[in-house]
C-alpha cells in the first residue's frame, strides 16, 4: 500500500517536473524522434560521428545567428533580412578579399563595420520610428539582395585568402600528441568545459540554499548535473574524436556562452525580455525602449556579420544565393527552442539546439536524396508546428 | 396604466464575487428623456449592456420588456432591431472611412447583392439635416470634431429606424457649444416621439433635458421620480447614501515643505484643440501628506500624473519644481525615476507588471543600475533587495521566482508598489492603489502608505473611490474637465462626499450650492 503509495507521489512530481519544464522537455523529445527517425531510414548513416561532425560545422553558419536572433524574437521584433544580409557582406568582404587584395584582418573589421551600420539602419526605423519590423527587414531583405548582385554581377566571387578561410573551416591543432587519434586541445577543453560546468553548477546550488530557494531534491540535482556533463562530454567527443574542435563551433560557443551571460546578468538583457514581456509597463519603469531595440539590431547584425564571416570562410567564395533562408532556418530553430514568437521568452541555448535539429533535419533529408519540393513542404510544416505549439502553451498558462 | 417603452423588473447580474447588479427595476415611459445616473461603478453600465445584449439573456436573472413584450436578446443584432441604439463614451466610428461609410458600417443599403451607394448618400445627406450637421456626406470622420462625431452616430442610428436611444456619457468630451447643440438635438428628437435614456456625471445637463430621474447606488435602483420633485442635494446624497465604517488607518500627519509644485500645467489634446486634455493646473505636494486627487473618469486625473512624469504621449507646457527648484519637464519616464517621482499605473497588469517574470525581475527593473558591480547585475544584492521588500511590504508568495502573473491582486500591487520604492521616490503617484483588490489587501496598502508617510515619502493618490479618498487623505484636489476645482483640506474644510462630488461635478466654488 505505502509503496504503491510513494509511486504514485513520485509519478506525480516527475510528471509536473515535465510540465513545468515543457519547453526542454519538448525540445529533448524533438530531437530524439528526428535524429531516431533519420538514423532508421538512412541504415546508420546519420548518426556516424563523421556525419555528425559535419552537421555541427554546417549548423554553425545559422546557429550563430540564432543567437541574437533570439533577442530578436524575444523583444517582439523580426528579421527577415538575415540570411540576403549574410549574403551581401560575404560578398563584400569576397569583393575586398578578391578584387582589392585587402588582408584578412582589414577585412574583418571592414565587415563589422558594415555589420554595424546594417544594425544602426534597423534600429532607427524600429526603434526609434517605430515602423513595424517585418516589412523594415522585408525592405532590407530586398536592398541585400540587390547589394550582392550590384558588387558580383551575379558571379560568384572567390577564393578568399587562406588565412580567411579558415575561420570557416580550420579546426584546432593537435599540439602535443600529434599522432593520436584524437585532437588532445580539443579534449583538454572538453575536459575543463565539464570541471567549470560541475563547479559553477555547484556554487549556485549552495547558493540558492543559503538563501532557501532552491528547489528539489539533492538526488535530483546531482542527477541533472551528471546528465548535463554528460551530454557536454557526448556532444564535445564527436568532434574531439574527429578533426576536433572547428573555429567555427568553438565561435558559435562563445558567442553563446557571451549572449547568455548578456541575458541573465545585464541590463540590456533584462530591458529586452521586459520589452517583449510588456513593452508599456518597460517605458513606465523608466526603459528606453528605443534605445533597446537599436542595441538589439547592433548586437545582431554584428553577430550575422560574424556569421557572414565563418560561412564565407567555410564556402570559399561568394555567391549570388548564398544564405537564401537563413534566417527562416534560425526563426525556426529559435522556437523550436522555445523562444516565444509572442515574445518576452526564450533562451540561447534553446536557440542553438534548435537550429542545430534545423540543420539535422536538413542534413538527414539531404541523405535521403530528398528533393527541395519536400524539404520546402517538411521545413514550413515544422514551423508551423512549433509556433502552434508556442502558442497553445501560452495560451494555456494564460487561463 | 402608464405606456412604457421600456420594462426591466428584477434584474441581478452577478460577475465573480460581485453583485453588479441587484434586483434592479427600470422603467422608461414612451417619449420621454429619461436620465441614470449615479457613482462610478454603480453599475449604469452594466445595465445599458443587459438591455442592448453584450450580456445576452441568460447571463443574468429577471425580466426585460420592450413595448410590454418581454426579450431574450442574445447579441447587440437583436436589440438593434427590437429600436434600441446605445452610443458608447468611445465613439465606435471609423475614423478612416467618410461619413456615409460610417452611418450605413454594418447594415449596409443593397441592391442586387452590391451596396446602392446613390440611396446611402442620398439618405446620409437627410440624416446630416436631421441631426443639424453641416458635414459632406463624403467627409472622412476622422478629420471631424469630437461634436460632430457624436450626431454623426446619432445620425447612424436613426438611420435604423431607433425608438429608444440611448447615451453614455455623451458630453464627458464635448465642449460647452457641442454640448448644447447635442442636448437641444435630444430635445428636437423628444418631440419627434424618440425616447432616450441619457447617463451622465453632470448634473446640470441632466435637469435640463429630463423628465424622469433613476439613482442607481452598488448595483441597486435607489428612486426613480419626476425630475420637477428632485433637486441636485437630494440627487448627490441619493448617490452617495453608504455609510463609513472604519476601514480607514487614518493617521494625523504634520504637512512639511512643498515637495513638488507644478504651476500653469498644460497639454493639448490632439483630437479636440479646444478642449485641452489638462488646462492650467497648478498644485502643490507637501512633505509627509497624503494628497488626494478625486475627478470622474475623464476628468484628467491619470493624465495629470502621466505628464508629471513623462509617460504622456504630449507634452506639457508650463513649469515643474523639485524640492524648490524649477527643474525640466521629464520627456521620459526614466527622468522621472531619477528625479524621484515615482508613478504606479491604475491598470498594473497592462502598465505595471511583466506577467511572465518572476517577482525577482519584476521588482529590480526599474533599479537594475543601482545593483551592478563591474556593469553586471549583482545577483546577490539582487535577491537580498526583493526579499527584503518582499518582507517590508509582506508579500505573500511562494518564492521570489514565482510568475508575477500567478499571484493575487492585492500582492501583485505590492510587486509594482516594491518597484517604485526600490528606485527611492521622493513623491510617490499611485493610480487607483487598490482597485480589484479585496478588502483585507486594502487595508494592508493603507497602512503602507503611513508608513512610507513615516519614512518622508510624500503620496498622491489618485483614486475614484470617494470613501477611499476621505478616509486617506491629509488633503484633496477635485479635478473636472482638465481643471483642478476644488481644494478641501482635513481639519479645515468640511470633507465629505457631498462636497466631493459637487466639485467633481462641475460645480464651482462661488456658486450657490
Amino acid at each position: 500500500m505505502t509503496n504503491n503509495k510513494s509511486d504514485s507521489n513520485a509519478a506525480k512530481k516527475i510528471g509536473l517536473m515535465l510540465t513545468n519544464n515543457f519547453d526542454k522537455v519538448s525540445l529533448f523529445a524533438e530531437m530524439l524522434i528526428i535524429f531516431v527517425t533519420f538514423q532508421i531510414v538512412t541504415d546508420g548513416l546519420f548518426m556516424t560521428s563523421r556525419n555528425l561532425s559535419n552537421l555541427l560545422m554546417q549548423g554553425a553558419t545559422c546557429s550563430i545567428i540564432a543567437v541574437t536572433m533570439m533577442l530578436v524574437i524575444v523583444s517582439q521584433n523580426a528579421d527577415l533580412s538575415a540570411g540576403s544580409a549574410l549574403g551581401f557582406i560575404g560578398c563584400f568582404a569576397a569583393a575586398m578579399q578578391v578584387q582589392q587584395n585587402v588582408n584578412t584582418p582589414l577585412t574583418i573589421v571592414s565587415v563589422l563595420v558594415v555589420g554595424v551600420l546594417i544594425g544602426l539602419w534597423h534600429g532607427f526605423w524600429i526603434g526609434y520610428k517605430k515602423l513595424p519590423a517585418f516589412i523594415v527587414t522585408y525592405a532590407s531583405q530586398l536592398i541585400f539582395k540587390g547589394g550582392t548582385l550590384l558588387i558580383g554581377d551575379g558571379m560568384s566571387i572567390g577564393p578568399v585568402s587562406k588565412s580567411f578561410s579558415t575561420f570557416g573551416n580550420g579546426y584546432l591543432p593537435k599540439v602535443i600528441l600529434k599522432d593520436a587519434s584524437f585532437n588532445d586541445i580539443s579534449l583538454f577543453i572538453t575536459i575543463i568545459a565539464m570541471v567549470i560546468y560541475v563547479v559553477i553548477a555547484f556554487r549556485s546550488r549552495m547558493k540558492s540554499k543559503k538563501t532557501g530557494t532552491a528547489s528539489g531534491s539533492d538526488a535530483l540535482f546531482a542527477l541533472k548535473t551528471i546528465f548535463i556533463t554528460a551530454v557536454i562530454f557526448i556532444v564535445c567527443s564527436i568532434m574531439v574524436f574527429q578533426q576536433g574542435f572547428s573555429y567555427a563551433i568553438i565561435i558559435l560557443a562563445v558567442l553563446g556562452l557571451l549572449f547568455a551571460f548578456i541575458v541573465k546578468y545585464t541590463p540590456f538583457g533584462r530591458y529586452v525580455f521586459a520589452i517583449g514581456g510588456n513593452a508599456e509597463a518597460a517605458k513606465l519603469s523608466g526603459i528606453s525602449v528605443e534605445k533597446t531595440v537599436m542595441m538589439i539590431y547592433i548586437f545582431h547584425s554584428v553577430v550575422t556579420a560574424i556569421a557572414a564571416i565563418v560561412f564565407l570562410g567555410r564556402v570559399g567564395q561568394a555567391t549570388a544565393s548564398a544564405g537564401t533562408s537563413f534566417e527562416f532556418i534560425a526563426i525556426t530553430g529559435c522556437v523550436v527552442g522555445g523562444t516565444s514568437i509572442l515574445g518576452g521568452r526564450g533562451n540561447v541555448l534553446g536557440a542553438i539546439v534548435g537550429t542545430m535539429i534545423m540543420t539535422g533535419l536538413d542534413n538527414g533529408m539531404s541523405l535521403l536524396n530528398l528533393g527541395a519540393t519536400w524539404q520546402y513542404i517538411v521545413k514550413g510544416l515544422v514551423l508551423m508546428l512549433a509556433i502552434a505549439l508556442d502558442v497553445m502553451s501560452k495560451k494555456g498558462k494564460a487561463n | 396604466m402608464e405606456d412604457y417603452i421600456l420594462q426591466m423588473e428584477h434584474i441581478t447580474k452577478t460577475f465573480p464575487g460581485v453583485k453588479a447588479l441587484d434586483d434592479v427595476n427600470f422603467n422608461v415611459k414612451r417619449g420621454e428623456i429619461h436620465s441614470l445616473v449615479g457613482e462610478n461603478g454603480a453599475g449604469k453600465s452594466t445595465l445599458m449592456k443587459v438591455l442592448s445584449g453584450v450580456y445576452p439573456k441568460g447571463s443574468y436573472t429577471g425580466k426585460l420588456l420592450i413595448d410590454g413584450e418581454e426579450q431574450s436578446f442574445s447579441g447587440i443584432k437583436d436589440s438593434e432591431k427590437a429600436g434600441v441604439a446605445i452610443i458608447y463614451q468611445e465613439l465606435g466610428l471609423v475614423r478612416s472611412l467618410n461619413v456615409c461609410e460610417n452611418v450605413f458600417l454594418g447594415s449596409e443599403k443593397k441592391k442586387g447583392g452590391f451596396i446602392d451607394w446613390d440611396f446611402e448618400y442620398k439618405r446620409t445627406k437627410e440624416l446630416m439635416q436631421e441631426v443639424q450637421l453641416d458635414v459632406k456626406a463624403d467627409e472622412k470622420v476622422g478629420t471631424l470634431g469630437t461634436g460632430k462625431q457624436q450626431l454623426i452616430e446619432i445620425a447612424k442610428a436613426l438611420s435604423k429606424d431607433v425608438k429608444l436611444l440611448i447615451l453614455d456619457e455623451p458630453t464627458s468630451s464635448l465642449t460647452e457649444k457641442d454640448t448644447d447643440n447635442l442636448l437641444e438635438l435630444l430635445l428636437t428628437l423628444k418631440d419627434r416621439g424618440i425616447t432616450c435614456i441619457y447617463i451622465s456625471h453632470k448634473l446640470n445637463e441632466v435637469f435640463r433635458i429630463s423628465d424622469s430621474i433613476t439613482i442607481l447606488r452598488d448595483g441597486k435602483t435607489i428612486a426613480t421620480k419626476p425630475a420637477a420633485n428632485m433637486n441636485v442635494q437630494e440627487i448627490i446624497s441619493s448617490m452617495v447614501g453608504r455609510e463609513l465604517t472604519n476601514r480607514f488607518p487614518k493617521q494625523e500627519h504634520k504637512a512639511g515643505e512643498v515637495v513638488l509644485e507644478v504651476k500653469n500645467w498644460t497639454v493639448e489634446n490632439p483630437e479636440n484643440p479646444e478642449k485641452p486634455l489638462l488646462d492650467d493646473v497648478c498644485f502643490q505636494v507637501r512633505k509627509g501628506e497624503i494628497l488626494g486627487v478625486a475627478g470622474l473618469m475623464g476628468a484628467g486625473r491619470t493624465e495629470l500624473a502621466m505628464s508629471i512624469f513623462g509617460a504622456l504621449q504630449q507634452h506639457a507646457t508650463g513649469q515643474l519644481f523639485l524640492e524648490g527648484k524649477e527643474i525640466k519637464k521629464m520627456k521620459h519616464p526614466r527622468e522621472a525615476i531619477k528625479a524621484g517621482i515615482g508613478y504606479l499605473s491604475e491598470d498594473r497588469k497592462r502598465y505595471g507588471l511583466i506577467l511572465d517574470s518572476d517577482v525577482r525581475t519584476n521588482t529590480t527593473l526599474a533599479s537594475l543600475d543601482k545593483l551592478l558591480r563591474g556593469g553586471v547585475i549583482d545577483t546577490n544584492l539582487e535577491t537580498r533587495k526583493t526579499k527584503e521588500y518582499i518582507e517590508k511590504l509582506g508579500t505573500k508568495t511562494p518564492s521570489m521566482f514565482q510568475l508575477a502573473r500567478n499571484l493575487s491582486g492585492g500582492n501583485q500591487q505590492k510587486v509594482v508598489i516594491a518597484k517604485a520604492l526600490l528606485a527611492e521616490p521622493k513623491v510617490l503617484i499611485l493610480d487607483e492603489p487598490t482597485r480589484g483588490i479585496d478588502v483585507g489587501a486594502k487595508y494592508e496598502i493603507y497602512q503602507l502608505m503611513n508608513e512610507l508617510i513615516d519614512q518622508g515619502i510624500s503620496i498622491v493618490m489618485i483614486s475614484s473611490e470617494l470613501p477611499e479618498i476621505i478616509g486617506m487623505s491629509d488633503r484633496i484636489y477635485i479635478m473636472y474637465e482638465g481643471k483642478i476645482r476644488g481644494e478641501l483640506n482635513s481639519g479645515v474644510d468640511e470633507i465629505t462626499q457631498e462636497n466631493i462630488l459637487y466639485y467633481a461635478a462641475g460645480g464651482k466654488k462661488e456658486d450657490d450650492k
